[in-house]
């Protein structure tokens, strides 16, 4: 009796235990859950004054940030909820001004053509990277590190250089160009391509596949991921591109979007929030049908940690 | 491979030895100039101020941008609304920089909302309106706020990296210290930690690699002359750049590459062993 | 993978929408651009038609002089009335024309009176100064004859005393004594001629006295004719009155009707009945024949249009007839200028109101437009001009306000100036919208 007693006793208490490491694990996972949401929540408000200043009318927005625009005492106010709702900027932006769309279709061609020309030439070069072993391969994707980490101004005035040799300078090649052969698509796409096992390829070749089929018909599907991260990140990148076109364009006419946007300003909130709530469409429509592919193909880039090694 | 590399050759190798070449000699006169123009780039004050405030700004940013995207990626790692918390945070990677710029102004102004808020606690606090805001991107606290929309915009991008290097993690050994009754600081301390060194230099390169970028809204946000702790090597080369000064730029350019061609040399055993 | 299709989905139709907006936008920014019509700066020159209303006069009106002091009883014409030769203007009281005329003749009587009194007296004051005259002149004549007679005995002497020269022989106390007694003789007869050549002397300068004292006496007549009496106080007053009595007389005698003398046509009429005349005319009317002139005033902003010597239209309001002349003078006065247009004899008689027609052509001006692509914003005129402008949407037409200072200008044509004026712009003159600076434009 005794004995079952005890064993009983120390079931319970390895019970009871057990409870007590549950309840401290949920109070744990709500603490982190809870910090975790205060973050994003954090993160997100800024974004909400987006939307909501696009359907506030000027009476309103004026009468919440007149301390930001033009000085007077106070401090700005925002309502989380319009007073007054209404799409007159919207009707504006959407009806009103064909600029705003010669410049969205800028920004569409522009991002198009980089990602368009990216895949071409970053494709093979990744794909080159991430299957033959070749002399100065080593060298060359050192260089391209360096290449991708190096900030734009640094290339600023190189780049100038070419284009101006080459007659680009003030056409929209000249972004495009330079955006094509940059290095870090051909560094995301070449870790998706590290991600296939060797063994896949080799049965390949060995089924009769030549090097074109493996890359289209293995390479491609498998380093899926890799490539739409690639594009996802390029897409975020291209879409909001600033400098480049600062320092190569010339006419308003072959200006982005994103040149236009802070242009307008605090007195012209409400339009510029409509533009904004525009312009955030596409990258959030981008953003979520890439984004598993975004966090895998990141991942890739990752996982390049030593023990990760044979797969490489 | 060949029209990648030969477009690289073309777009950046070529011109960049142009660049050395020039760095050498005076645009002007195209007169043999030696080091000159390197003297000049280095006795330059706003080289210096722009060097310091470049390395103060990564120096504060990168570790920041890691240690609060590893916290938050290892709070979110066993949460069920994972998925929904990466996704919120990943959401300022699609703002567009003009946006974000707006409600940063909005927000920093000195009659923004920031400083409305805190006069509103501080009123309700003490009682007085004493509260006096600054106006924070044209004061000392400018590379603050800089520091902050930067770790905004990135903190979900390097939460998502750290969640991945995570997931390469081997679960046997974390649950083999479970079960020798290792608390959860130690787990991290003896287990977690070491395992995620392989990353560490890879999410650092990449947190570098923002916050060249992150100059996109530093400049739209307060222009090509803002306050002065926020005048980075960017400004420098993009105001040379407007001001035609190529030779200073071209030295510029030079030793900046220099720079980052070393940094990246020492790195790279670390980065690509298999290479 | 449905949720990725539905993104899809979303994506593709959100650009689609956005491809649909950019037509519409497209087509309403079109469809709300100003059309437009321009044309270049032309060089003219501008004509500029003004009129002016002003006044007729006739250049030798003919005043009508009044009765003064006698009651006017009626007045027969109204201004702008015709008259003939013979057409009574006015009638005056009789009665009091008679009692008036009786005052006068009473005073004139008087007057008569005194004059004759004065007269004989000053008659009597010459008789006796003639008398004067002529004893004194009588005494004279008989001294001269008494030494004529003394001059001939002398003479006579001398001749008998000639026979008696004494013989060559005689002793010398003979001779002696003969050349003395025609020493003697010789003597007196100077003596006695120099008497009388005195005495003529004397006469004469008592006649100029007789003379001058009846010449005053004559004098102190006049003086009583012209001078003399109460109220009056030169001949000419006196002579008036006696023109006015014959006058007044021969008014009483027709009636106290005045009638005109010359056919005309009466400007002004300046007595009533029931008022006593005053100096002057009273009364104003045209001669037939004569010419008239035309004035006006025109305003300072007109004053560049006309010159001396420019060629004028004229019309008169109710009248067929027109005219054109040129204009004589023009004279600034008070704040304006007055033309002045002599018309020719027999033009526009019997009207009193003119129009005057200016046609001026200006100077040629470099920047004429027309007068529509002309605007004024109540502080300043200016023009819109087109221009291509680089913007975001590629090379545009727009419009660009430029200020002018107005020259010239009339309904249709303005010439304008400024600095930045050129001859190649091309000037907006004409829209189907209000424009504003800057708007892009359609050319139509």
């Amino acid at each position: 009796m005794a004995a079952e007693g005890c064993v009983t006793e120390k079931r319970i208490k390895r019970l009871e235990k057990r409870k007590t490491e549950k309840v401290k694990r949920r109070v744990v996972k709500w603490a982190a859950g809870g910090v975790c949401f205060l973050a994003a929540a954090l993160v997100c408000l800024p974004l909400f004054l987006i939307p909501a200043g696009a359907v506030m009318d000027d009476m309103e927005l004026r009468q919440m940030l007149s301390p930001v625009m033009d000085g007077s005492g106070g401090y700005a106010k925002w309502h989380l909820i319009p007073l007054y709702p209404t799409m007159e900027h919207y009707y504006r932006l959407l009806v009103g001004s064909p600029e705003f769309y010669r410049l969205f279709w800028n920004t569409v061609g522009m991002t198009a053509a980089v990602l368009a020309g990216q895949l071409l030439v970053g494709l093979p070069s990744a794909w080159a990277f991430a299957v033959f072993r070749f002399r100065g391969r080593g060298v060359l994707f050192g260089l391209y590190v360096v290449l991708m980490l190096l900030p734009f101004q640094v290339m600023l005035l190189p780049q100038y250089l070419v284009l101006q040799k080459m007659g680009l300078y003030g056409k929209t090649a000249s972004v495009i160009l330079p955006a094509v052969f940059s290095a870090f698509p051909v560094f995301l796409m070449y870790r998706g391509f590290t991600q296939i096992e060797r063994d896949v390829l080799e049965a390949a070749r060995l089924d009769g596949a030549g090097e074109m089929q493996v890359f289209l018909f293995v390479g491609m599907p498998l380093g899926r991921t890799g490539i739409q991260a690639a594009m996802v990140l390029g897409f975020l990148e291209y879409w909001n591109l600033v400098e480049q076109p600062m320092a190569f364009l010339e006419e308003q006419k072959d200006w982005p979007l994103s040149l236009y946007l802070p242009r307008l300003t605090v007195e012209q909130a409400g339009f510029a929030f409509a533009a904004s709530v525009v312009v955030l469409v596409p990258a959030l429509f981008v953003f979520a049908l890439g984004q598993d592919a975004l966090e895998k193909g990141i991942t890739y880039s990752v996982s390049m940690v030593p023990w990760d090694g044979e797969k490489g | 491979m060949a029209p990648g590399f030969s477009g690289v050759l073309l777009f950046y190798l070529l011109p960049f030895a142009e660049t050395v070449r020039r760095s050498f000699f005076q645009s002007g006169s195209g007169a043999f100039a030696g080091t000159a123009n390197y003297r000049a780039v280095l006795h330059n004050a706003a080289f210096l101020r722009a060097v310091r405030n470049t390395v103060a700004y990564a120096a504060a940013g990168v570790p920041l941008l890691m240690t609060v995207s590893l916290f938050l990626a290892l709070l979110v790692r066993g949460l069920a609304a994972r998925r929904k918390l990466v996704s919120a945070l990943l959401a300022p990677m699609a703002v567009p920089a003009a946006v974000m710029v707006l409600v940063l102004r909005i927000l920093a102004d000195e009659h923004g909302l920031w400083n409305g808020m805190f006069a509103a606690v501080s009123e309700r606090i003490t009682g007085l309106p004493v509260f006096t805001g600054a106006d924070y991107l044209h004061s000392d606290l400018a590379l603050a706020v800089v520091t902050g929309s930067f770790l905004w915009k990135n903190t979900g991008y390097m939460m998502i990296l750290w969640l991945a290097g995570l997931a390469g993690l081997p679960k046997e050994v974390d649950e083999a210290a479970v079960v020798d009754g290792a608390g959860r600081w130690q787990r991290w301390h003896y287990v977690t930690r070491p395992q995620l060194a392989g990353s560490f230099f890879t999410i650092g390169m990449l947190s570098v690699l923002q916050i060249f970028k992150s100059y996109r809204e530093i400049w739209m946000v307060a222009g090509s002359y803002p306050q002065e702790n926020i005048y980075f090597l960017q400004h420098l080369l993009q105001n040379w750049y407007l001001k035609l000064e190529f030779d200073q730029m071209a030295a510029l350019t030079v030793l900046l590459s220099a720079t980052l061609l070393v940094l990246c040399l020492i790195l790279q055993k670390r980065l690509e062993p298999d290479l | 993978m449905d949720r990725k299709k539905r993104l899809g989905m979303g994506f593709g139709i959100f650009m689609a929408g956005m491809l649909v907006m950019t037509f519409v936008s497209r087509v309403i920014y079109v469809s709300q651009m100003p059309r437009v019509k321009w044309s270049y700066f032309s060089a003219a020159s501008i004509q500029n038609t003004f009129l002016s209303e002003g006044t007729l006069e006739a250049v030798n009106a003919q005043a009508v002089t009044g009765m003064e002091g006698l009651l006017v009883k009626k007045v027969c014409v109204a201004a702008g009335e015709r008259i003939e030769a013979g057409t009574v203007l006015y009638e005056v009281d009789l009665e009091d024309l008679e009692m008036q005329l009786s005052l006068l003749e009473a005073e004139e009587r008087v007057w008569q009176a005194q004059v004759q009194t004065e007269k004989k007296e000053a008659a009597t004051e010459a008789a006796r100064a003639a008398e004067d005259y002529e004893s004194a002149a009588a005494e004279l004549e008989r001294k001269i004859a008494e030494e004529m007679i003394l001059l001939e005995q002398a003479q006579e002497d001398m001749d008998t005393h000639m026979f008696r020269i004494p013989q060559e022989d005689a002793p010398d106390e003979v001779w002696i004594a003969w050349a003395d007694e025609r020493t003697r003789i010789d003597r007196e007869i100077k003596e006695r001629q120099r008497a009388i050549e005195e005495t003529g002397q004397e006469k004469e300068k008592v006649l100029r006295e007789a003379a001058r004292s009846m010449e005053d006496a004559r004098n102190v007549q006049n003086q009583v004719e012209g001078a003399y009496s109460a109220g009056f106080s030169s001949i000419g007053q006196v002579q008036e009155r006696e023109h006015k009595i014959a006058v007044w007389k021969e008014l009483a005698e027709r009636g106290g009707r005045v009638a005109a003398e010359q056919e005309g046509c009466v400007l002004e009429v300046m007595i009533q009945a029931g008022t006593r005349m005053g100096e002057g005319a009273v009364m104003r009317y045209a001669d037939a024949q004569g010419s008239l002139v035309f004035r006006t005033v025109i305003p300072q902003e007109n004053k560049s249009m006309v010159h001396t010597g420019d060629r004028v239209h004229l019309s008169f309001p109710g009248s067929p007839e027109e005219a054109d002349e040129e204009i004589d003078s023009i004279i600034q006065e008070n704040g304006g200028y007055t033309v002045t247009v002599w018309l020719e004899a027999g033009v526009a008689q019997g009207r009193t109101e003119g129009v005057m027609e200016v046609v001026s052509t200006s100077e040629i001006y470099d920047f004429v437009v027309p007068k529509r692509a002309l605007h004024y914003d109540g502080d300043m005129y200016y023009i819109y001009v087109l221009e291509e402008k680089n913007g975001i949407l590629g090379t545009e037409l727009c419009v660009r306000r430029l200020p002018v200072r107005l020259l010239d200008g009339n309904e249709d044509k303005a010439a304008v100036t400024d600095d930045l004026l050129e001859s190649g712009m091309k000037v907006v003159v004409e829209s189907d919208r209000e424009l504003g600076n800057g708007m892009a434009v359609i050319i139509q």
